[in-house]
């Protein structure tokens, strides 16, 4: 079974598709419309376990695409899927992206801030669903990646702020941003009903069909953060390390820093739109410190970081479509997994 | 002159420590940093550094100096998977040079400064594995392969045993005759100032002032006499 004219009739692998373009958003593209699910009162049953609920989205899970195809998860319909390019390009996605952030995350877990990823993310999701706000109840055309991007870059800048100054614990700082950025993402996402799905795909992680363009996006973005990261990160990690070191040798350490971030900003939002803020965060730390722990040296550290993410990724989609299990926490669950195993074997 | 300072004066948050003070730094000198616990010599030299900014007057750099710092107590994260070669060869990167390979230069005083301080056994060790006076052997390490022109040096055997620290102000010395590189160390051992330094610069906490001059003048100075009769006629 290849190709789209193998899916139920009206029906188009971009019609599956969890992006931003407008033709192709998730509540328009599945053959019946789900029912209103509340961003601000997840329900178990609108991101847990079964595949039996009427009322959550049925993208939700991998399998439940493939109910448009058939209706048990077997591996013959994995395999099918996968033909069709449904689980292949979620996977492959999942992957490049679960890759870059692996590899952006070995410094984040290294400078100790793992809650920057976590409030970055969480102001990338506030900035998608401001977009779908601004265009349903203003008018104004906003691409929900453009929203995302700058809600993540504006976040990464107040991180940034020296906190001394402020009189401010650089931890606070975080809880705030976090904080703010997650109450305004539920406070404007009960605003934006039509798109009550999506905003909680994004805060919690439910995607399972992406579209090409997406695939091509996320490669685009993990080639750009493997060569930036080997071009530079005996720089970023001496900055890291050694902050006053790097200054006295000359390293331009803020260029370095912001450059960093601005990565971080970048990637988190592409990312966050595509497979949501929850595994987003959650492969930003979870296989970097795995890496950190296994390994003896940072030039090891960062393919293998970028290795257990992929691979989790993948896995994380496979056992989700076999399980009856949320994609984005199956993942995330995955890496925990990883990290689990690799602090036992110490 | 490497670094001069005219008139400067340091300290923290707008509140002077010390000066105005006006000194320079020749190439292939050794000087010591002597002065009580809380005196101002660390602020001092990350002043010098450019790490703190000066409250007032100003230092001049040769340009292109090349600089390397020996904090005194590094704080290193021990998170990072970082083998003491790893650490060593971090000496080598300035500037942007981090984007290109390593030379083979570099790697090479890499080697030579692991070998001259006694590393090789720790060589793939990671760093937080060591004890302390090894760290400090690692960091010095780090500075050689740097190959600065002029190198602060921050109580930079305070942990090492007798043996290390002896090897490591001998390694100085020669590191010093060989490449005219200029040293700074800021060190509570008048012995070993008396020995390896032939400039000195004395911190007055109680006159908030600083004596400079030649070893000799420092050590019989009136300000440091006063300040350490009960030890001068056991270590001075």
């Amino acid at each position: 079974m290849t190709g789209p004219e193998a899916l139920p009739e009206g029906l188009s692998v971009d019609d599956l598709v969890l992006g931003d373009r407008a033709e192709a958003r998730p509540n328009q593209a599945l053959p019946a419309e789900p029912e209103h699910v509340h961003p601000s009162a997840p329900q178990p049953e609108d991101h847990g376990f079964g595949h039996t609920h009427s009322d959550h989205h049925p993208v939700d899970h991998p399998h439940e695409t493939h109910h448009l195809v058939e209706s048990q998860p077997t591996w013959q319909g994995f395999v099918d899927g996968w033909e069709l390019g449904l689980y292949r390009d979620a996977v492959l996605a999942g992957a490049l992206a679960a890759a870059a952030l692996s590899i952006l995350g070995v410094f984040i877990v290294l400078r100790r801030a793992v809650f920057a990823s976590a409030s970055i993310g969480q102001a990338a999701g506030l900035g998608v669903v401001a977009a779908f706000y601004a265009g349903i109840h203003w008018g104004v055309d906003v691409p929900p990646l453009v929203g995302a991007f700058a809600s993540a870059v504006l976040a990464t800048a107040l991180l940034a702020l020296r906190t001394t100054a402020r009189r401010l614990p650089h931890d606070a700082l975080l809880g705030f941003g976090f904080l703010v950025a997650a109450a305004g993402a539920v406070a404007l996402g009960d605003r934006v009903a039509q798109e009550a799905h999506e905003v909680s795909a994004i805060l919690f992680g439910t995607a399972v069909v992406v579209s090409s363009f997406d695939v091509m996006l996320l490669a685009g973005v993990f080639l750009v953060v493997v060569l930036l990261v080997f071009a530079s990160w005996r720089g970023i990690a001496f900055s890291g390390f050694d902050p006053e070191g790097a200054r006295v040798q000359q390293l331009p350490v803020r260029v370095l820093d912001w450059g960093f971030w601005l990565l971080v900003a970048a990637t988190v939002a592409i990312t966050t739109r595509v497979l949501g803020a929850l595994p987003v965060f959650a492969f930003s730390v979870l296989p970097p410190l795995a890496a950190i722990l296994s390994t003896r040296r940072l030039a090891r550290t960062l393919p293998v970081a970028g290795s257990i993410g992929a691979v989790c990724a993948s896995a994380g989609y496979v056992a989700a479509y076999f399980m009856a299990l949320p994609v984005g926490a199956t993942q995330a669950l995955c890496a925990a997994l990883v990290l689990g195993l690799t602090l036992l074997r110490r | 002159m490497l670094l001069s300072a005219k008139d400067l004066t340091i300290g923290y948050s707008g509140r002077p420590l010390l000066g105005p003070l006006s000194l320079g730094f020749e190439p292939g000198q050794l000087w010591c940093v002597l002065g009580r616990n809380g005196a101002g010599k660390t602020t001092l030299i990350r002043t010098l550094l450019a790490l703190l900014p000066p409250l007032g007057g100003t230092c001049t750099r040769a340009k292109a100096l090349r600089l390397g710092y020996l904090p005194q107590k590094a704080l290193f994260d021990e998170l990072y998977p970082m083998s003491v070669r790893d650490l060593v060869l971090m000496g080598a990167d300035r500037g942007t040079s981090f984007i290109k390979r390593r030379s083979p230069e570099s790697i090479r005083r890499a080697d030579a400064a692991i070998d001259a301080l006694e590393l090789g056994a720790l060589a793939n060790v990671r760093y937080r594995d060591l004890s302390e006076g090894q760290k400090q052997r690692v960091l010095m390490a780090r500075l050689m392969t740097g190959n600065p022109e002029l190198a602060f040096l921050d109580e930079p055997t305070t942990a090492m045993d007798q043996l290390a620290e002896e090897r490591a102000y001998q390694t100085l010395a020669c590191q010093r005759e060989a490449h005219r590189m200029t040293l700074v160390i800021v060190t509570h051992d008048f012995s070993l100032a008396r020995r390896y330094a032939d400039h000195a610069l004395f911190v007055d906490d109680a006159e908030r002032k600083v004596v400079v001059g030649s070893v000799d003048e420092v050590l019989a100075s009136e300000a440091f006499q006063k300040r350490y009769a009960f030890v001068g006629a056991r270590d001075t």
